[in-house]
């Protein structure tokens, strides 16, 4: 169960992310300048690149957890829960690194899409650990499904370089300019920089505050499901032989058997 | 490992000499997704031909989808994986065995395929050395991540539907460079060192070592 | 604005809202889940001394 100390901390976090986001959101919408090239368009560069840094952030986080898992000396099933939660809320921050890319890319490119190494990438990304999170729900017991997943997302992080590389090679005549040089060319003006730098906090708090109670709810379940198995384990064991009791069994075995969400 | 692998891999080619599910399902399903492909596109000469790589590499990829699938339901319909770990075969070992198996398949089918797109889309092909080097690295980089895949997804109810999920954005790099490595092959600047073929090389040797180190945790766990 | 500015930062405050609010909602309904089963637990406990 939730610790006090789990619980107020969690709580600090997500103060301290609502607060900053809102701080990013009247910076980047008001306060700072439009810019000489991008115009009022400039204004997306505080949440795009925070969230595409995010998603990277949750898989990095997600595979960590699966080599942890993987190797014997430090398993726990706390590192698969903790991958599967990463990997959850990556998901989320990759399908707005996607959707901001295109709303952003319409009005300065002209297109909602360009093949770009980058944004192909990306999206086979959104795939990559859609495929992760539908592997999970397979049913399966702990340290079975612990393990596949660990794997899988392993390999999945193994296979973003090849991703990468590959889509370069093919994109090398039609790279253009990518989000991520604009904002680290120096020209950029310092009260831009600075909220840039806000935003890319802000949107990290608001992932670790996410990570943390999405791992307390997949924590929970795992418990719900451990105790109903314990608590089967002994009713079996004490009467064994009343019909009664052995409907009831069935109907549980029956709840037990359904996919786990976690 | 070794002598588990060919043992394995003699066994499931037998199988298919029996069974003949490559020959009479997928091979006849990778020339109907030939035909549907010039009612999608354009039958004017020249627009065929010209993709003709792209759409040959799209076909292995989804026959491969079946053939991974079929190589690992071999062991695990009526839990005949367990079955060999417990008589001592070497996971790494089983691993390798289907991935010979579905190599020589598949490989076989891709020659046949060849033939159909040279009939059917007219392309010029030329650059054979380079051509047959990068389809037998393409393939083998296909066998690795779809067995390894395949068995993952093996627990699952759904999982003709989990396995395509899982393994396409993986492989996707393969019908990328397998497209561009023929598509050099067929222009005048083919050459061994063509980089599309040293990923080809990476991807293989890549997944052909995590298959190696993974497989047995699957099959265990 | 232009209109995209407004779309990029309502779909980013939106879908992270939309999640927050749906893990606030599985967390409160897992915490009720689990009040039943301490619950059970304590009735069991007699249930040797009858």
């Amino acid at each position: 169960m939730e610790s006090k100390g789990y619980r107020w901390s969690r709580r600090a976090v997500g103060f301290v992310a609502l607060l900053l986001v809102a701080a990013t959101v009247v910076l980047g919408l008001w306060i700072t300048p439009p810019d000489v090239v991008q115009g009022q368009l400039v204004r997306l560069i505080y949440v795009h690149p925070p969230v595409a840094w995010v998603a990277y952030l949750a898989y990095g986080v997600t595979s960590i957890c699966s080599v942890l898992y993987l190797w014997k000396r430090t398993r726990n099933l706390k590192w698969d829960l903790l991958a599967a939660s990463s990997a959850e809320v990556g998901v989320i921050f990759t399908g707005l690194t996607l959707i901001t890319g295109s709303i952003w890319g319409r009005p300065a490119w002209g297109v909602w899409w360009t093949w770009d190494a980058r944004l192909t990438t990306t999206a086979l990304l959104f795939v990559l650990y859609l495929g992760y999170l539908a592997l999970r729900r397979v049913p399966a017991d702990n340290h079975q499904r612990a393990v596949r997943s660990a794997i899988a997302g392993l390999i999945a992080f193994i296979d973003v370089p090849i991703v990468h590389q590959s889509v370069v090679w093919w994109r090398t005549l039609h790279q253009s300019a990518t989000v991520l040089n604009a904002t680290l060319s120096p020209k950029i003006h310092g009260e831009m920089a600075m909220t840039l730098l806000l935003g890319f906090i802000a949107f990290t708090f608001v992932y670790v505050w996410m990570l943390m109670h999405r791992y307390q709810i997949a924590d929970m379940e795992q418990s719900v499901l451990d105790v109903e198995l314990e608590q089967l384990i002994e009713e079996r064991q004490r009467e064994p032989e009343t019909y009664s009791d052995q409907t009831v069994l069935t109907q549980d075995v029956d709840q037990i058997d359904q996919p786990s969400k976690v | 490992m070794w002598r588990d692998a060919l043992l394995i891999a003699a066994k499931d080619l037998k199988i298919e000499l029996r069974s003949k599910v490559t020959m009479n399902q997928i091979l006849p399903f990778a020339f109907v997704v030939l035909i549907v492909f010039a009612f999608a596109l354009d039958t004017s000469p020249g627009t065929l031909a010209k993709v003709a790589p792209g759409l040959f590499w799209l076909a292995v990829l989804f026959s491969s989808v079946f053939g991974v699938d079929r190589a690992v339901a071999i062991e695990t319909n009526d839990s005949a994986g367990e079955g060999l770990l417990a008589y001592g075969v070497d996971p790494g070992g089983i691993f390798l065995g289907k991935v010979i198996s579905v190599f020589v398949q598949l490989f076989l089918l891709e020659i046949f395929l060849l033939l159909g797109v040279v009939v059917l889309y007219g392309p010029k092909i030329g650059g054979l050395p380079l051509m047959a080097i990068s389809a037998f690295f393409a393939t083998l980089g296909l066998c690795a991540a779809g067995v390894t895949y395949s068995q993952l997804a093996s627990a699952s109810r759904a999982k003709q539907t989990l396995l395509p999920l899982l393994l396409v954005p993986v492989a996707s790099p393969v019908l990328l460079a397998g497209t561009k490595a023929w598509q050099d092959a067929f222009s005048t600047a083919a050459s061994l060192g063509d980089p599309w073929l040293r990923l080809l090389i990476v991807f293989a040797v890549v997944y052909l070592a995590l298959g190696a180190i993974f497989f047995g945790s699957i099959l265990e766990g | 604005m232009n209109g995209y500015v407004e779309a990029g930062y309502l779909a980013v405050l939106g879908v992270l809202a939309g999640y927050s609010a749906l893990l606030l909602g599985r967390s409160r309904k897992m915490k009720k889940a689990l009040l039943p089963v301490k619950v059970k637990e304590k009735r069991s406990e007699p249930g040797p001394t009858e």
